[in-house]
């Protein structure tokens, strides 16, 4: 029964990834990264050895569901009113290719995953593989996307990617390392944000193509 | 006792002052002295931890997770003299060059507060013996050095920071995976024991899964490569280290690379341990130090801006730590010692030069001309770190550059000596030429009045000139066995 909801929660992954590469509504793309970002704390309960009133498996999941499901998506929708985005118009790959290319790389790192000689490690091939393909389809959304709130975006698809396979492979870290990777990620996103402000203010644009005159 | 208890706290006390303080200040010129006034004390302190190994020998503390060794003292005392120098150097800079031409105290605090941060989190990166605490601390000073770029805040500068951020961020996330796959190979190896340390992976690092670890080496030396600047990593480099202030590159360069390198440092011998011995870990760091002398010899001649022509020397040498290291044997005493050599000369390269855009007013090599005749003393501090970075005898650099080729061909690796020679022939004379055009071309604004030199600057420059000369002449032998001590953990791993 946890397995199959551990199978069930990873294919839910795979799906909200699929969604954030079709999305070009910077909205939409919130939501699919809140939604990922609940499910992804929710994980460590299904684990076989979880058992959920533990400490140190409750309260790491209480904080990244405070941090990833309500304080970072706070911040992106506050910024995406200021600087007035709701759409982005071209992206440097289309939505539909983006979409093909999500759905190749899921199947791809499905299959070639249980080739990995040491995935008797993993509690489920399926975790694995959603972790793999995550960080692949993050770095695609920060290469292709050209509206750097979606860059973002990318970039948190690539995080949840490292907390996938942190609890499929390696079991929990001890809370204070927990802590800190979670207070690392807000930061992160915080000063990120504060950045997209000050460079919207600098170029009255948030176009990944107005921060190109830095060559060679 | 004193070491492990009351010196660690004492560090987190001075550090914590030292943020909080400038919220109090109004002060321009005070609150660029309070991170100076920081660096100083727990230089001090720094000293108990050296005591302490000289005594009894490496050692951890607060519950096994900071370590203590030759390795991390050594490393410590880079960082320390890094943002000492730079401390000293910064008074003078920002009294004359304003962050901004409307820079206010906001502007002065935020720096004070970040830079100490920054340096707080490289510390415990040089100390923390717990292999995700070097992550997080690492992944924290991305993201409180992002701001520090800014400083000069321009349309160019916020272009490098949003690179930065972004290219770093996800280098690190990438050294997270490779730090993930090694947690569970010691997982495998032993549910009970705590195997999350440096010093326990490389007690058992015989035991773990070979194909694990290289797998997960490979995550670690592309996640922390990127934030060394190794190439093709290396991408934001350029970009941030041009446009940040002057002493912002210059901990950049002196430290934040070889802090990043030091974690790389300390996985290799437990992967090395891991897979027997076998030396691949070694022949992909030879690799990409090789790829990274290759980028800089073909992007340095290239270059007009004096900031970014430094930037891809750092690259460079970065590449030449990482090609001693690979070579492994005399190559790791030599790679330890070069990033020393490398910190001062860059250090003497980026104060010289920010010194120089000043008074110019354009970091553009083309228009600064007979610099000797305008500013004789930066000016020769330039042209002496310049020659010392391109490896010119009998100069320091030149000495470890020198260990690094005789252990090519003591390993009768003759194909790697000839790269390794080329790559550095072809970067002499491009920077030559550059440096020789900008010093004694006449130039039309020779004419114009002598710059002054403050007299901790002049000092700075003749410590850092008499020591680079100094070392590249004769080494004391106490400092070439603790230099021995601290290849011989990257050869063999801790033992505590």
């Amino acid at each position: 029964m946890q397995y199959d909801l551990l199978i069930l929660l990873s294919l839910l992954i795979v799906l909200s990834n699929i969604y954030l590469l079709g999305s070009s509504r910077t909205g939409a793309l919130i939501r699919g990264i809140t939604f990922q970002g609940i499910l992804l704390s929710l994980l460590p309960f299904f684990l076989p050895s979880g058992e959920i009133g533990t400490f140190d498996i409750l309260i790491p999941a209480v904080l990244s569901i405070a941090v990833k499901g309500v304080v970072i998506p706070h911040y992106l929708r506050k910024v995406t009113r200021n600087v007035n985005i709701k759409k982005e118009l071209h992206p440097y790959v289309s939505y539909s290719v983006s979409v093909i290319f999500g759905l190749l790389i899921s199947y791809a790192s499905f299959y070639f995953i249980k080739k990995l000689p040491f995935m008797y490690l993993s509690i489920s091939p399926f975790n694995t593989s959603a972790a793999f393909a995550s960080i692949i389809i993050g770095m695609f959304i920060i290469a292709t996307r050209r509206n750097i709130i979606a860059q973002i975006i990318g970039y948190l698809v690539f995080e949840n990617a490292g907390f996938i396979l942190a609890v499929s492979i390696a079991s929990s870290q001890p809370l204070f390392i927990e802590i800190g990777i979670l207070l690392d990620l807000l930061a992160g996103i915080v000063i990120m944000v504060v950045a997209v402000n000050h460079i919207h203010l600098h170029f009255n644009s948030v176009d990944a193509e107005s921060l190109e005159r830095l060559h060679k | 006792m004193i070491t492990t208890s009351i010196v660690p706290i004492a560090i987190v006390i001075v550090f914590a002052a030292g943020i909080l303080i400038p919220l109090k200040l109004e002060d321009q010129k005070r609150l660029i002295a309070v991170p100076l006034w920081t660096t100083a004390i727990v230089s001090v302190l720094s000293v108990f931890f050296a005591l302490s190994l000289h005594r009894g020998g490496a050692f951890t503390f607060i519950g096994g997770n900071f370590i203590v060794d030759q390795l991390s003292v050594y490393h410590l005392f880079l960082v320390n003299l890094v943002f000492l120098a730079t401390g000293i150097f910064m008074q003078d800079y920002f009294s004359k060059a304003a962050l901004k031409k409307n820079a206010s105290v906001f502007h002065y605090r935020r720096f004070s507060m970040l830079w100490q941060g920054f340096q707080f989190m490289l510390l415990v990166v040089i100390l923390s013996n717990n292999i995700g605490l070097t992550w997080v601390a690492m992944e924290a000073t991305t993201v409180l050095s992002a701001f520090l770029i800014i400083s000069e805040s321009d349309s160019l500068s916020l272009e490098a920071m949003w690179k930065y951020l972004l290219v770093c961020s996800v280098g690190i996330g990438l050294a997270f995976i490779g730090t993930i796959l090694v947690v569970a190979a010691g997982r495998e190896h032993s549910i009970s024991e705590n195997m999350n340390t440096f010093s326990s992976l490389s007690l058992h690092a015989g035991e773990l899964n070979p194909e694990l670890m290289l797998f997960a080496f490979i995550f670690i030396l592309v996640g922390y490569g990127t934030k060394a600047g190794l190439a093709p990593m290396h991408s934001w480099l350029p970009d941030a280290h041009s446009q940040a202030p002057t002493p912002v590159s210059s901990v950049f360069s002196g430290v934040m690379l070889n802090a990043a390198l030091f974690v790389i440092m300390r996985f290799l011998p437990i992967v090395e341990g891991a897979m027997g011995g076998n030396g691949d870990a070694h022949s992909i760091l030879l690799l990409v130090g090789f790829l990274s002398l290759l980028f800089a010899a073909v992007f340095i001649p290239i270059q007009h801006d004096v900031k970014r022509l430094l930037a891809y020397c750092s690259v460079e040498h970065i590449g030449i730590i990482a090609i001693g290291l690979g070579l492994g044997g005399l190559g790791t005493a030599a790679a330890l010692f070069h990033s020393l050599n490398h910190s001062l000369s860059k250090m003497l390269a980026f104060f010289s030069s920010g010194s120089i855009i000043h008074t110019y007013g354009t970091r553009d090599m083309r228009k600064i001309s007979g610099l000797m005749a305008r500013m004789p003393v930066w000016g020769s501090a330039f042209l002496v770190s310049m020659f010392v970075l391109i490896g010119v005898a009998p100069f320091s650099v030149f000495m470890s550059e020198f260990w690094i080729v005789k252990a090519a061909f003591d390993e009768g690796q003759y194909l790697l000596f000839g790269l390794f020679m080329l790559g550095t022939i072809a970067i002499f004379i491009s920077m030559l030429k550059y440096v020789l055009d900008m010093l004694f071309k006449p130039g039309i604004e020779a004419a114009g009045k002598k710059e002054g030199v403050k007299t901790p600057d002049m000092l700075i420059i003749i410590i850092f000139i008499s020591v680079l000369l100094a070392a590249g002449l004769w080494i004391p032998s106490p400092f070439l066995a603790f230099l021995e001590n601290a290849a011989s953990i990257i050869e063999t791993g801790i033992r505590l």
